[in-house]
């Protein structure tokens, strides 16, 4: 090959600035977010009219081998309305029917139905289908929960909305985590949730995401979850409105809790810690779901609860042992002064010392010197 | 401290001195070691988030088992002084084979005046010393009053629970504060002042040997301990 003349040369360079090219048109598509074109790919056999002709009757359903009804009326105005509603054909989704009568349904009952349609969206979203194949909800499904949600069971089928307030995300997931829920309404987090502070305050998926969800029964998930609270907790921007300090975790990590978070992390990544022992994370003592604001007289970190809270892992502990903990605040004058007095003290005798010491080892050498 | 020399005067210039005993120089063998240990997994603990002690810390096998080496160290740094205050306590007072020769005096404070004169050249002699110097009694005196506090924070900060439960809360973030920056102080005046003058000075370079032989050449004890020199060869 090596050897051969200059002609295939030349065409093996055509070649190579063919395959440039056509890679950085892709490149380029892929910027300008142009999609396949899914309205010029042929239909199985029709377009939506045809289907329209019977779905569009209101309480058009069919029986399911178990009994149960499976709707199968479509609003078509809504459908248009909705984010697939412009371009996409039954078809597209539906690619299983292909003339009438349809064929009869493969499902026994309606799980079964909506299971057998969930892999319809990865035709399209992709990225969001694999990264939900990581998720709590597809492991669960996987080892045999059929109740576990897909795709459909958050965003709706017919009716998909480009944009979710966030109030109707944590309406979504409490369909199935109803308790959760009711924890969450009645949170410093869930009773913020309104008007302009919609924005700041977190619904599930801030912290839990939305389609990657991993299992917060883990201990990974456990440490992680000082990295949630952080994402919001060190953002001036975000909590100082609230007139939340920004401090927090920066004095968490500088304490003994916050340092046994963070190594106790490394070490389990090092393989040489036993993950079950524990450290206590922000929700150990702020709470989870039910969080409140420490300034609520029911919060387990509010000041004459912290000692119950404490006890949760240091049985023993008493009644003065909670203001060992300085509260997340950096000694001052005004919050921990007693620290703020030796802290400083020691800020000025340390450096007083070390370089008289260092001048007293100068004036040595110096004295040293000149002897010889 | 027992120093008697039976025929000192006829000892020739380069023989050697014996300066400390054996228990003197396992005192300082224990303090050493557990010092250090004390200091590599504490700075470890301190600097958690800096990548040498995180190796440090897994060398130890993770942070249980380096405060668990800490602890076991800062016994033996407890024991130490205990076994050193007892040791004063029978050679100085008890037995009364020695003299009280780290007690400061007036002669320190004049000596730490001539010594700077004589260091700025405005006096051609060193100021004489007896056992200890002025700057060993400093030296001395700051340890015995840092490693307490050490040892007093250290005791507080490993049973926070039960000090707590008859002291208020806040003696342990104070305990700590004292803890790590006393601990700071110390380390730094070991490194800088203590390896510089009793190891690395010109003259000692690059190590003492006495405090493993407990031998000094009667040369180096003219020079550097003239009074305790004559005060030996005088019994």
């Amino acid at each position: 090959m090596l050897v051969e003349s200059e002609e295939p040369r030349g065409a093996t360079l055509r070649v190579k600035l063919f395959v440039w090219l056509v890679a950085a048109a892709a490149v380029f598509a892929g910027i300008t977010g142009t999609r396949p074109a899914l309205a010029e790919t042929p239909l199985p056999f029709s377009p939506n009219s045809t289907c329209m002709r019977c779905h569009s009757q209101p309480g058009l359903s069919t029986k399911l081998p178990s009994g149960e009804t499976l709707p199968a009326f479509v609003d078509e105005a809504r459908y248009g309305a909705s984010v697939h509603g412009a371009s996409f054909a039954c078809a597209n989704c539906h690619e299983q029917v292909s003339g009438f009568p349809h064929a009869e349904l493969a499902a026994r009952n309606s799980l079964e139905y909506t299971l057998t349609h969930s892999g319809t969206c990865q035709k399209c979203h992709r990225n969001e289908y694999s990264v939900t194949r990581d998720s709590v909800h597809t492991k669960l499904l996987a080892a045999g929960n059929e109740v576990t949600p897909v795709c459909s069971d958050c965003h709706g089928s017919h009716y998909i909305e480009s944009k979710h307030s966030k109030v109707e995300i944590s309406k979504t997931c409490s369909r199935c985590h109803r308790a959760v829920y009711e924890d969450y309404v009645s949170s410093a987090h869930g009773k913020a949730l309104t008007g302009a502070a919609e924005q700041d305050v977190p619904v599930c998926t801030d912290c839990h995401k939305s389609h990657d969800i991993g299992d917060p029964r883990t201990v990974t998930f456990h440490y992680q979850s000082v990295e949630i609270c952080a994402n919001c907790h060190t953002n001036k921007d975000v909590v100082s409105k609230y007139g939340l300090s920004t401090n927090v975790v920066k004095t968490y990590l500088q304490d003994f809790h916050g340092a046994a978070v963070t190594l106790r992390s490394r070490e389990i990544a090092s393989e040489i810690a036993s993950p079950q022992t524990f450290v206590p994370v922000c929700t150990d003592c702020h709470g989870v779901h039910n969080i409140l604001s420490v300034r609520d007289p029911e919060s387990t970190a509010f000041k004459s609860n912290l000692v119950k809270t404490c006890q949760k892992c240091h049985e023993e502990a008493g009644a003065n042992f909670p203001a060992a903990w300085l509260s997340h605040y950096e000694p001052s004058w005004a919050h921990a002064r007693l620290i703020y007095v030796i802290r400083s003290g020691y800020q000025i005798m340390i450096p007083f010392i070390i370089v008289g010491l260092a001048l007293h080892i100068f004036v040595d050498l110096w004295r040293t010197a000149r002897k010889r | 401290m027992s120093t008697t020399f039976a025929n000192a005067h006829r000892v020739p210039e380069d023989a050697s001195y014996t300066r400390f005993d054996a228990a003197q120089l396992l005192q300082h063998a224990a303090v050493f070691v557990s010092f250090t240990m004390l200091v590599i997994t504490g700075l470890a603990e301190r600097y958690y988030q800096a990548g040498w002690a995180e190796s440090v810390l897994l060398a130890f096998g993770g942070f249980d088992s380096t405060r668990l080496v800490h602890r076991i160290f800062g016994v033996m740094f407890t024991a130490s002084y205990a076994n050193h205050f007892v040791y004063i306590m029978y050679v100085v007072f008890g037995r009364r084979t020695t003299r009280p020769t780290m007690l400061p005096s007036m002669k320190d404070a004049a000596d730490a005046f001539l010594y700077l004169k004589y260091s700025l050249g405005m006096t051609k002699e060193a100021p004489e010393a007896d056992r200890y110097d002025f700057r060993q009694k400093f030296e001395y005196w700051g340890m015995v009053f840092g490693g307490v506090v050490m040892i007093a924070t250290g005791i507080l900060l490993t049973y926070p629970i039960a000090i707590t439960a008859f002291l208020p809360g806040e003696v342990v973030p104070a305990a700590k504060e004292f803890h790590r920056n006393e601990a700071m102080l110390a380390f730094l005046t070991i490194v800088i002042w203590h390896l510089y003058s009793a190891h690395l000075r010109p003259g000692n370079f690059p190590m003492d040997r006495t405090i493993v032989t407990g031998k000094m050449s009667r040369k180096r004890m003219e020079e550097e301990h003239p009074l305790e020199l004559k005060s030996a060869d005088r019994r």
